[in-house]
């Protein structure tokens, strides 16, 4: 502390009673004052005028011990151990000699001390020498220095964390700040004048209703209470201010005081640490995939939403929930629920492994399962499992291998063979039993076969409705769902496939779809087929035509040949030789015939047959045809009876007509075995009716279309001679002429066919 | 004064007629069938004939039929068998069957008179040698 500087003159009883006595006075109380000072930290003593110590009492700690012979004799400069004049203590003591009372602190043998010096004085004012009072005051001083430097580091605290303080007397509305809230303020101690409503202005306007609200809550309950606001400072810059107030005094809640700090980083730290976690999470929740994150120990650390929508779990498992709960509310669910548990613990063991597999469900769902270790920085703490639902994409790619699978069995000429084996390929993803039922035009349906992967198969009762008339349709019946779809090439309905699934579970519009697709590619694989057999007949048929030509034209050759080699060698003479000639007349107009029938056939394949129209005698071209075929009925063996009298006139080609007349009659010639051969032609007013009977081998049902089909005949050519061409040109010529031709034939009675033709001609 | 009477199997009518008059020129008898049916009923009423000329294609019994009839009942008696045939594949057949000749149509009248030469006074062959006649081409 300072040494004092206010000399005071010394008043009448300044100094006690030293000021009224001599030195002799102390004699007698001396030891009474002695042990008085002992008691006290205070030691009084009186000096001469040379300063020298007249005497001593109390204790000088450490230097002058109680009860140690006084050091009397010595001069303050000796005690002191200074001959300095401007040492306090010199200092004091002289001016005290000068009649000047002064007061100094001073260290004296590692004390401190505060120290009165006053001038000592006889009755008459005389001023004799001094007398001096030092009362300890080190432990003060130290207490005082450990106050000093508490409250200095304190607001050096507050200056370091940005920390103000304030206190409002609310009674007096006076607000007191702290320098390190000037600071945060950015205001010099002078630019607040230290009111409520000074404050209040400095908050940023729409935090003042709540910024009050606050502090008059706390006023109200005493806090503490904390609240933020923001605050302009005087450079305009906008800072956040968290503050905790608390009433403080008496308890009469006339004082707030407050802690207030800078929070504008610290708060858009937080805000930002917000923000990434809502991103997170919303980045969570919005993916495709179902994502669980869990612990070393199986524990979940993390799930989102769409794990919880793919495996149907009803809550969204938390924090530290165990996974055993959750696999066993799922396992259910697969089919393989062994090799899914096996996995799982077979990557519990291994905390560093990749894993990467699919999952198949009862219901169909597929999903992709990936699994990685998690890691903070190197070290694994959990396993993060994600689970893609590819139920569309499996089945995209399943359907497609299946397709090429089926079109590659399809692509065989065995029809009937092929779709089994499709059907049989095509079980597991359609269904569990499959039919097909092929429609024909005789009769009802035929069951080609049923194919079911089970025991007990489903029933495929009646064909569905819908199905028949050409559209896919599912249904249900008996507790199962089917699947029904037309099997249609041309627009001709072929048949109906139909599938059925296991009880309880219905087919999905996409498994309809794809059966839509299979019953093209198997229709137009009976299509091919039936289309390869039939150009396969066409080809035998085309074949059997040039073989049977061959054969006709060999046999002209041979009649011929033997005839100019007859007529050359001279062995056919007279009679052989007229009917030589005759008969190589009769060969060279046959084989005329032969090829204009040829011609007719080719022409009449690709056109319409040209008709010169003009009155015809049906009756007469009948009569003229039989007179030209007296050979070949004699040859034959049968009889031809002709009933046809009168005329049966119409409006017809001539050459055509009698062209259907001789192919009718040497038809019926040639298979009639020899047995007799009718024609009957009648008529009325519209229509001509021309009727051929034979009693030959007939036409079996089977081939009795083919036979109007160009170069077919109903039995092998082997045993038959003509080109098989008649009847395609009759059925050509009576459909050009607006007619109709019908065959009525049983084989081995022999074959009615029956022409009518409208005399009017061709409409 | 005639050497015997030759069976004309073929079921085109001119053909017959033609190898007909030949071989009656010839100095043998004809007589002609339209299929092997009819073949069978003339060696039924007329027994056996000095050869068969035989055509295989034929509607009703066709020649193969004919030869596994006549195979099947020995005592029908009926000479040596000439296929004549316009398809010329048919020689196999021929001998298969058995026959003891084939001519290929169209045939020259050369070739059907040596082979009537042949076939016709040639007493039959002893029993379990086949001589299929083969016509030089």
């Amino acid at each position: 502390m300072e040494q004092g500087t206010g000399a005071e003159p010394a008043g009448p009883d300044a100094g006690a009673s030293p000021g009224h006595h001599s030195p002799d006075l102390f004699r007698r109380p001396e030891d009474h004052l002695r042990m008085l000072f002992a008691r006290v930290p205070a030691t009084v003593w009186t000096t001469d005028r040379s300063l020298r110590l007249t005497s001593l009492a109390g204790a000088l700690s450490g230097r002058v011990p109680d009860g140690a012979p006084a050091p009397l004799g010595l001069t303050v400069g000796e005690l002191v151990g200074s001959g300095d004049p401007v040492h306090p203590a010199l200092a004091h003591h002289r001016a005290a000699l000068a009649g000047t009372s002064g007061r100094f602190r001073s260290r004296f043998a590692d004390r401190t001390y505060d120290v009165r010096v006053e001038p000592l004085q006889d009755e008459d004012g005389e001023i004799l020498g001094c007398v001096g009072l030092a009362v300890d005051a080190t432990e003060e001083v130290e207490r005082e220095e450990r106050l000093r430097r508490s409250e200095a580091r304190l607001l050096e605290s507050q200056r370091l964390a940005r920390i103000g303080s304030w206190e409002w007397d609310v009674t007096t509305n006076r607000v007191d700040w702290s320098d390190e809230l000037f600071r945060i303020y950015g205001l010099a101690p002078g630019e607040f004048d230290g009111s409520y409503e000074a404050f209040l202005r400095l908050v940023v306007e729409e935090d003042r209703p709540l910024t009050e609200s606050a502090i008059l809550t706390a006023v109200r309950t005493g806090g503490p209470l904390a609240y933020d606001h923001r605050v302009r400072r005087a450079d305009g810059a906008v800072r956040r201010l968290h503050t905790v107030a608390e009433r403080t005094g008496d308890g009469t809640g006339t004082r707030l005081a407050g802690s207030c700090w800078d929070v504008t980083e610290a708060r858009a730290a937080d805000e930002e640490r917000e923000l990434s976690l809502s991103l997170l999470r919303a980045t969570l929740d919005s993916t495709a995939d179902g994502l669980l994150v869990v612990d070393q120990r199986g524990r979940v650390t993390a799930a989102n939403r769409r794990f919880s929508e793919l495996w149907r779990v009803p809550e969204r498992p938390h924090r530290g929930d165990d996974d055993q709960g959750l696999i066993e509310a799922v396992i259910d669910q697969l089919e393989d629920p062994g090799a899914f548990h096996a996995r799982i613990q077979e990557l519990y063991a291994q905390p560093e492994a990749e894993s990467f597999d699919v999952l198949r469900f009862h219901d169909g769902r597929v999903f992709e399962r990936l699994s990685r270790p998690q890691r903070l920085g190197a070290e694994v703490v959990g396993r993060v499992w994600s689970f893609r639902d590819v139920t569309d994409r499996d089945r995209l790619l399943r359907r497609a291998v299946f397709l090429a699978d089926a079109s590659r069995l399809l692509a065989s000429l065995d029809a009937e063979q092929a779709v089994e084996a499709v059907a049989r390929l095509s079980l597991p993803l359609l269904g569990t039993a499959c039919a097909l039922d092929l429609l024909s035009d005789q009769g009802g349906p035929r069951r080609l076969f049923v194919l079911s992967q089970h025991d007990r198969p489903a029933t495929f009762t009646e064909l569905p409705r819908a199905a028949l008339a050409g559209h896919p349709v599912r249904y249900d019946d008996e507790g199962r769902s089917f699947l029904a779809v037309p099997l249609l090439a041309r627009d001709t309905l072929l048949g109906v496939l139909r599938f059925a699934s296991e009880p309880g579970r219905r087919h999905v519009p996409p498994e309809l779809e794809l059966a839509v697709e299979l019953a093209g590619r198997i229709s137009m694989t009976f299509d091919n087929a039936r289309l390869y057999v039939s150009a396969r007949d066409a080809l035998q048929a085309r074949d059997d035509f040039l073989s049977v030509a061959a054969h006709e034209l060999r046999g002209r050759a041979t009649s011929l040949q033997l005839a100019l080699d007859g007529l050359r060698t001279g062995r056919l003479a007279g009679d052989r030789r007229q009917r030589t000639l005759d008969l190589c007349h009769r060969q060279v107009r046959q084989m005329v015939a032969f090829v204009d029938e040829l011609l007719d056939a080719t022409r009449l394949r690709t056109k319409r047959i040209h008709l010169e129209l003009e009155q015809v005698d049906l009756c007469e071209a009948i009569r003229e045809v039989a007179a030209g075929l007296s050979s070949e009925v004699s040859t034959s063996g049968s009889t031809l009876s002709l009933t046809a009298g009168g005329r049966i006139v119409g409006r017809w080609d001539r050459n055509r007509i009698e062209q259907l007349v001789r192919n009718l009659l040497s038809n019926a010639l040639r298979f009639g075995l020899g047995r007799p051969v009718e024609l009957v032609a009648h008529a009325d007013a519209q229509t001509a009716t021309l009727v051929v009977v034979d009693h030959g081998i007939g036409i079996p049902k089977d081939r009795q279309e083919a036979v109007f089909r160009p170069f077919e005949r109903a039995v092998s050519s082997r045993h038959f001679g003509g080109l098989g061409l008649g009847l395609f040109i009759c059925k050509s010529i009576v459909d050009a002429l607006g007619g109709e031709l019908r065959l009525v034939s049983t084989p081995g009675t022999g074959t009615t066919i029956t022409v009518e033709l409208p005399r009017e001609g061709a409409a | 004064m005639s050497d015997g009477w030759i069976l004309i199997v073929d079921d085109d009518a001119d053909i017959r007629e033609m190898v007909a008059m030949l071989v009656e020129s010839y100095g043998f008898e004809t007589r002609e069938a339209a299929n092997g049916a009819q073949a069978l009923e003339r060696l039924r009423s007329h027994g056996r004939p000095a050869m068969i000329l035989l055509d295989l294609r034929m509607p009703g019994m066709s020649g193969p039929e004919l030869m596994t009839r006549l195979h099947a009942e020995p005592a029908l008696e009926h000479g040596p068998v000439v296929v004549l045939s316009g398809d010329r594949a048919a020689r196999e057949t021929a001998d298969e069957l058995g026959a003891d000749g084939f001519l290929a149509k169209p045939v020259t009248v050369e070739t059907l008179l040596r082979a009537v030469d042949t076939f016709a006074h040639r007493p039959p062959p002893p029993a379990g040698t086949s001589g299929a006649f083969h016509p030089a081409p």
